[in-house]
């Protein structure tokens, strides 16, 4: 949750109302004049002030709604999601509220009446990668319509989107231990090493071969046993352009997470996840999203991630 | 489908106005508007259906047909308005959508402005200003349809109540300096129609007996220096030397004449400044001889103040009167002297009394024809059982001896005409009544009196009513008539009356009401604005003017309730300077970063800006103490927001005009 006050910037504008009232008004101080009548000078002057005012009390009421936006759920490229947003105020009631993350979708606020809510915005289909939210517009007629105030809101975090899921193509048969270097599996060992693969426990690590051979092992305890050997996503091992075989490898991770099959997640230039029973799995599984959707994407000053224009999920 | 229901304040406020105007509409209007209320109501409440556009357009025509037909125009305001009040009504006949209600808004705001046109008593513009609030309540609602605001309609009045009261400091402030253009910009005047019944050109038998139970204000008097006493009370309105052609009974007010032959004694004369109800006549009320005159006036012959146009609605004026004049003294063109010697109707019984005094002097001609009136047992009455006919004097000096101040002053022209005297009847109103600082002279004190001319004195005053009843010259019309007991308990001038008394407030209220806001022009305001050195010649520099200091005032009352509020909302005033200090330096280009702590952001300011970089570590320090200490004390309170105001005041106009950063 964001926890201080979102970035905003404040505009006023008249509205076509305000200006043909505004012509009214003269109209009316020009009667006035004329028939030397001076409650119609008053009424005119009043609804002046009343124009000024209402510019004045939808700036302070806008200004004083606090926004925090919660983090949408992790997603599949191409698919519709949503955030929540939280609207406060400290000491008042909420003013009449249309929020607009930018979409075509715009939402009244459903419930004023107190000094706080809670809005699900929908967000639409996107490619992968951690982008930015939308930036928010808060709006609103209040008091009396004459005026568009509105308040963008820049809500500074992003959103998590993965590779779609397909299902891929891999070169020959998948291979446990090959590509990691990794011992056979120690049927009747009665020492039970093996060599490090990473995501290891570091406590399992068995520093005194290491300092005599320079060679890393770990040491499986007994209940690891029966765990089968982690399954290799590797990216080298799928077939077809990059995005092709991000969506495979995606579709192949959610299937193992589904069944509880260790896994190890190969990214070229990264390093590689690694998750059985013993670790932190759900973390895991994030980490190695948050990876591919990250994957070669080049990243902007924010932190967000550049997706050319045109691409498509 | 039916449309959606038109905001319950609006239906509230549309029929409040159409109610207010209902007076002034024609009586064919009437149905149609009515209809298409009940209509609307019924298509709301039941599901009838709208009418098709065809029936709508055929209703448009008809209504503006019956306009046509009755006000024979389209324009003015009378016309306007029934129109207006058509418009609305049918409006609400094709009002589909929500959008469509703003229309119905604007049409119901100009009905509710053009009440004022027609009536501007305070309790009516308090009746308007209670509809504006509702209609700003409407307004409310219906600029905030499309959105779900869960308000209901007491919140939305409440919030109409703080808009309207927060916009009256610029609305008054304007209204005082708004510079008030004389004349029409347009040539249109706004048309009469409410001028009370009061004095008439002519003089018929019986109209100043009803005029006395009327107890309303005909003008109200403020006298510069110290009032004229009352028996100097007679405001002249009208002179009367013919009689009327089918009735020689009547007298008839003399056409407007030249200039006057006079000459006045600057020692007794006396300023004064009058605020007339509407007449519809042309006649000013002026005390005895009107030397200075409001603009488009002008005193004529008989020194009756003569206006351009009719007094259609309130009018203020200042007149300077002479007490003691003499008015075409020495001669009189014989013309004129035939004029003054006429004799209306047949009066023997009073021509046998005059023929006794023909071989008098003028002056002992007149003391006789007074004295005859003391001397005889007249009666003072509204009620003297007059009789028809042509020797209605007659029968009124010989024989009823009851009579009105009309009736003596008749008679007593007669008497002089049958002696050889000229004299003519002037008509206006005597007395008056102070309440506050302003003398009332109302309906009731409306008189009649004679003026009969000497060679040596030229016109002079001759009251046959104070030879008769002098209580009616000093004390009103009530202290001096036999049978006052049904007059009004404000004429009878009855002290102990509560309802005289609620009354006179009243009335009070009403010409402080008449004076200082409807009588607001631009004369009162360039002598308040001259007081104090801000009066402007030119109106477009004065609206200028007007504007800059409303918005300026307007704008630093604003600026206070900003802080008022953002004070509240800080919790207390170190919190609020130093949130003011931190928009102070992000104004001077030191942003906090979101990790960054407080006495860290202070550090980097002192080094930033060496001048108050001691008071600025002071307060990283003082304001550490204040959140992590186990305990402050007040004296540390007190001094960091000493040190907090004390910076905050050096940096503010530092980061706002960027030249004094050097």
């Amino acid at each position: 949750m964001q926890r201080q006050p979102l970035p905003s910037s404040l505009q006023i504008r008249p509205r076509r109302f305000a200006l043909g009232l505004a012509v009214i008004t003269a109209a009316m101080l020009l009667a006035a004049i004329n028939y030397g009548n001076n409650l119609i000078f008053l009424i005119a002057f009043m609804m002046i002030a009343l124009m000024i005012n209402s510019a004045w009390q939808g700036w302070r009421a806008l200004s004083a709604v606090t926004a925090r936006v919660m983090p949408p759920e992790m997603r599949p490229a191409g698919a519709p999601g949503s955030f929540a947003i939280e609207l406060g105020t400290p000491n008042r009631n909420l003013p009449p509220l249309v929020v607009d993350a930018g979409t075509d979708r715009v939402e009244p606020t459903s419930a004023t009446a107190g000094n706080r809510t809670t809005l699900s915005l929908d967000l639409p289909g996107e490619p992968r990668g951690y982008l930015p939210l939308p930036e928010i517009t808060l709006e609103t007629p209040y008091p009396l319509g004459l005026w568009r105030i509105s308040r963008r809101l820049s809500p500074g975090i992003g959103q998590w989107v993965y590779p779609s899921p397909e299902p891929g193509e891999q070169r020959g048969e998948r291979h446990s231990n090959e590509a990691s270097g990794a011992q056979p599996a120690m049927e009747g060992d009665p020492t039970r090493l093996r060599g490090y693969h990473p995501g290891d426990p570091i406590r399992h690590v068995v520093f005194r071969h290491y300092a005599k051979s320079g060679q890393l092992l770990t040491r499986h305890p007994e209940s690891d046993e029966e765990q089968p050997d982690p399954e290799r996503i590797d990216y080298a091992a799928f077939v077809g352009p990059r995005e092709v075989r991000l969506s495979a490898m995606t579709e192949r991770l959610m299937e193992l997470e589904r069944v509880r099959r260790p896994w190890v997640l190969l990214l070229p230039g990264k390093e590689a996840i690694r998750a059985d029973s013993s670790t932190n799995r759900a973390g895991r599984y994030r980490a190695a999203l948050q990876q591919l959707a990250r994957f070669e994407r080049p990243r902007d000053a924010q932190g967000f991630d550049h997706v050319p224009p045109g691409e498509s999920y | 489908m039916p449309a959606p229901r038109l905001d319950p304040l609006l239906w509230l406020v549309l029929v409040g106005s159409v109610g207010l105007l209902l007076p002034h509409l024609p009586v064919a209007v009437l149905p149609i508007v009515v209809a298409a209320f009940v209509w609307r109501r019924l298509h709301e409440v039941a599901g009838l259906p709208l009418p098709p556009r065809w029936l709508l357009l055929l209703l448009a025509a008809g209504s503006t047909a019956v306009v046509v037909l009755h006000f024979h125009a389209l324009w003015g305001r009378d016309a306007g308005v029934a129109l207006l009040v058509v418009a609305a009504g049918l409006k609400l006949l094709e009002t589909h959508e929500v959008r469509d209600q703003v229309s119905v808004l604007l049409l119901t705001f100009f009905l509710l402005i053009s009440v004022l046109l027609f009536d501007q008593a305070m309790p009516i513009f308090a009746l308007v200003m209670l509809l504006f609030w509702l209609l700003v309540g409407a307004w409310m609602g219906i600029a905030q349809a499309g959105v779900s605001t869960g308000q209901s309609l007491g919140q939305r009045l409440r919030e109409a109540g703080r808009l309207l009261l927060l916009g009256l400091p610029f609305a008054l402030i304007l209204f005082a300096l708004f510079p008030r253009p004389p004349g029409a910009l347009w040539g249109v005047q706004q048309p009469g129609g409410q001028a009370q019944t009061g004095l008439s050109e002519q003089m018929r038998p019986g109209q100043f007996d009803e005029l006395a139970e009327d107890p309303t204000p005909a003008f109200r008097v403020r006298f510069e220096d110290s009032p004229v006493p009352p028996r100097e009370r007679y405001w002249r309105v009208f002179v009367m030397s013919g009689f009327a052609e089918d009735d020689p009974e009547s007298w008839v007010a003399d056409p407007a004449t030249g200039s006057p032959r006079l000459e006045t004694l600057d020692d007794s004369r006396v300023a004064y400044e009058i605020t007339l109800e509407p007449t519809a006549s042309r006649q000013l009320p002026s005390l005895a001889a009107a030397v200075e005159t409001p603009r488009r006036s002008r005193v004529d012959g008989n020194l009756v103040v003569q206006r351009e146009q009719a007094v259609d609605d309130r009018l203020r004026y200042s007149m300077t009167s002479a007490l003691d004049y003499r008015l075409e003294a020495g001669s009189l063109p014989r013309f004129r002297r035939q004029q003054y010697l006429a004799r209306g109707g047949l009066n023997p019984l009073l021509a046998d009394l005059a023929a006794e005094w023909r071989d008098r002097p003028p002056a002992e001609r007149i003391e006789r024809a007074l004295a005859y009136f003391r001397e005889q047992p007249f009666e003072y009455s509204r009620s003297p059982g007059r009789r028809g006919g042509a020797d209605r004097a007659d029968t009124f000096l010989f024989d009823t001896q009851r009579g009105y101040c009309a009736d003596y002053a008749d008679a007593f022209v007669r008497l002089m005409r049958a002696a050889d005297v000229p004299a003519r009847v002037v008509t206006g109103y005597q007395g008056g009544e102070f309440n506050g600082e302003f003398l009332v002279v109302r309906q009731s004190d409306a008189h009649a009196w004679a003026e009969v001319w000497t060679a040596a004195d030229g016109w002079q005053r001759v009251d046959p009513t104070a030879a008769v009843a002098p209580e009616r010259i000093d004390e009103g019309i009530a202290r001096s008539t036999a049978d006052d007991a049904d007059l009004p308990a404000t004429v009878r001038r009855d002290e102990g009356s509560f309802r005289r008394q609620m009354r006179l407030l009243a009335e009070q209220l009403d010409n402080r009401w008449n004076q200082y806001v409807l009588g607001y022009d631009g004369g009162f305001q360039q002598d308040w604005l001259g007081r104090i050195g801000l009066a402007m010649t030119h109106p477009v520099w004065g609206a200028l003017w007007a504007l800059a200091i409303a918005a300026s005032l307007w704008w630093g009352l604003l600026l206070v309730l900003a802080r008022r509020e953002r004070r509240r909302q800080a919790g207390s005033e170190a919190e609020y300077l130093w949130t003011r200090l931190q928009e102070d330096l992000a104004r001077l280009g030191i942003r906090r970063d979101t990790s960054e702590s407080e006495r860290a952001l202070l550090k980097r300011a002192a080094l930033a800006l060496p001048f108050a970089a001691d008071d600025l570590r002071r307060i990283g320090q003082l304001l550490e103490a204040s959140r992590y200490a186990r305990s402050t004390s007040r004296r540390q309170a007190r001094l960091l927001t000493n040190r907090l105001a004390n910076v905050h005041r050096r940096l503010a106009w530092r980061g706002r005009w960027p030249w004094r950063r050097a």
